[in-house]
């Protein structure tokens, strides 16, 4: 197989451009994990499953969330579903400003929050630096200048909060659905995950990400040794036999 | 009256009448009478789609079960459906009742009993998801229902009960009843009845072997039967209205704006039946101002 015009995904290159052990490595371990899940998607068809709660409630209340922040800016937004590709990269941006999304000025990226615990947590500690590596993707993908994570901090889906509630039955062992403690724990748990008691206006945060050519320039370095290595993978799923000396003890 | 005579006339067709003779026999006329007396007595069913009536008529007779409201074998309701081009047409909705579908299910030979029930405050002592449920009827502490139940053991000794708190029944009831979210209809006039139903039918379509006529009652419960030979039908009760989340979105901001200013940003894009909206909205904020 030909992965010499192989494209990264933006949400991908946070662990591509993690930084390798030792110098003289071009890529991290992380990185060539990464790697390895796209070849094995490009091969054989198997997507690496990664799923939670948290990204479930994610896709299901992405239009809520780019409602909060439309009403919020007073900035009507509708959801992009183009995807755009360059040489290197590829990626579909939540929302822009401008004329169309392959010239766009501003990116957003919308992040829907689990709870009040998490929506704070981002806002008081250091930027992910996943977020910040895509944002610089979607930047140099449509030659916006300018991008913000909108962080919003919206009603979780009443399928989420049936689960929850399920699994908290499993846990009290031997009650019913009318026992009283049952009840308050079911009470304590949709205010854990609804919000409409929050002004709105305290429900959304962006954080600005500034366009760096550096920083793009050293992605597009990165996706090149990228495909080096696809190429070094392809040779090892290859082989039958692996004598121990050609692997490192871990 | 126009759709009545027919109805009327529908009914009095030789093919028709044959029909139903080939199901009910001697009893034929009879049931064509009481379809007749249904549709006159209530105004909606009245002006449905002939039909329609029919083929709801016809399954109730394949099934065997009459269609007489007091008895709560089956019904005929009707139902207001949206068409292509925007408009609505009335038609008749087939439903079955808690007891027909214990008729069925003792017809077809299989049940040892069947039996559902609503359940008191204190009369649920345990709530198993692997094991079950435990009943105790004399420890009943109050009038209040907390749920409903259905049960069944068949002849070869396989049981099984089904517990819903009475909150999944109303919740059933909104997302699967049209007229149930808009206040009216046979969840409103007769709740313990329909709740009955729910457990009792959930329970069966899970859990029991279901004889031909059975699964026919499964397939043809709150359908609008299309054919009722071929089991055709369309299911218009429990359809999820889709709410088109970005007209939704400049919904709320029309609401929202405080100034001229504001609605003109989201002008371009507000929809033909949203007009009347930002016109009401616009006159306001320029009173304002």
């Amino acid at each position: 197989m030909d992965f010499s015009n192989y494209k990264f995904r933006c949400s991908s290159l946070g662990d591509l451009m993690t930084s390798p052990r030792a110098k003289s490595e071009k890529l991290s371990e992380t990185a060539k994990t990464k790697i390895l899940e796209c070849f094995i998607t490009e091969k054989y068809n198997r997507e690496k499953e990664v799923f939670s709660k948290y990204m479930e409630k994610g896709i299901l209340v992405e239009d809520e969330s780019i409602t909060l922040l439309s009403r919020v800016k007073k900035k009507l937004y509708f959801k992009n579903e183009d995807r755009i590709t360059n040489e290197f990269i590829s990626g579909t941006p939540d929302l822009f400003e401008g004329e169309t999304i392959n010239n766009a000025t501003h990116i957003i990226d919308i992040k829907s929050s689990w709870d009040i615990h998490t929506y704070l947590a981002a806002k008081t500690k250091p930027l992910n630096k996943d977020y910040y590596y895509q944002l610089q993707g979607y930047m140099a993908l449509t030659g916006a200048g300018k991008s913000t994570l909108a962080y919003c901090l919206v009603n979780t889906p009443e399928t989420l909060i049936n689960d929850a509630k399920q699994k908290l039955f499993y846990r009290m062992d031997g009650v019913t659905t009318e026992n009283v403690e049952y009840k308050k724990a079911c009470e304590e748990l949709e205010t854990s995950m609804k919000f409409d008691d929050i002004p709105m206006r305290e429900r959304v945060f962006e954080i600005e990400i500034s366009r760096n050519e550096s920083v793009i320039e050293d992605i597009y370095k990165k996706v090149e040794e990228a495909r080096e290595y696809f190429a070094t993978l392809e040779d090892v799923t290859d082989k039958y036999w692996i004598k121990h000396f050609e692997k490192e003890l871990v | 009256m126009e759709t009545q005579m027919t109805v009327k006339s529908l009914f009095n067709r030789d093919d028709v009448k044959n029909k139903f003779q080939e199901l009910l026999g001697k009893r034929a006329s009879s049931f064509i009478t009481s379809v007749l007396q249904i549709v006159a007595s209530n105004d909606l069913l009245s002006k449905a789609e002939p039909s329609s009536i029919y083929q709801a008529a016809a399954v109730a007779a394949t099934l065997d079960l009459p269609l007489n409201n007091s008895l709560g074998f089956s019904y005929i309701v009707p139902f207001n459906t949206k068409q292509k081009d925007g408009t609505y047409k009335t038609v008749a909705q087939f439903q079955l009742g808690y007891k027909g579908f214990i008729q069925l299910a003792q017809r077809s030979g299989q049940f040892k009993t069947i039996s559902a029930s609503p359940i008191y405050e204190g009369q649920l002592i345990e709530q198993n998801p692997l094991t079950g449920f435990v009943f105790d009827f004399r420890t009943r502490t109050s009038d209040r229902v907390i749920g409903y139940a259905a049960h069944f053991r068949l002849l070869n000794g396989f049981e099984k009960t089904l517990y819903m708190p009475i909150e999944d029944v109303r919740k059933h009831g909104m997302k699967y009843s049209q007229t149930f979210k808009k206040g009216f209809g046979l969840w409103e006039t007769d709740f313990e009845a329909m709740a009955t139903k729910t457990v009792l039918k959930l329970l069966l379509s899970k859990f029991a072997p279901l004889s031909i006529d059975m699964q026919k009652a499964v397939i043809t419960d709150q359908a609008i039967i299309n054919d009722s030979e071929t089991n055709d039908v369309t299911y218009v009760d429990n359809s999820e209205p889709v709410i088109n989340k970005e007209k939704e979105r400049i919904a709320l901001m029309i609401a929202d704006a405080k100034t001229v200013e504001d609605l003109q940003s989201i002008s371009a894009h507000v929809e033909e039946d949203q007009l009347d909206l930002f016109t009401v909205k616009m006159d306001e904020l320029k009173a304002k101002k």
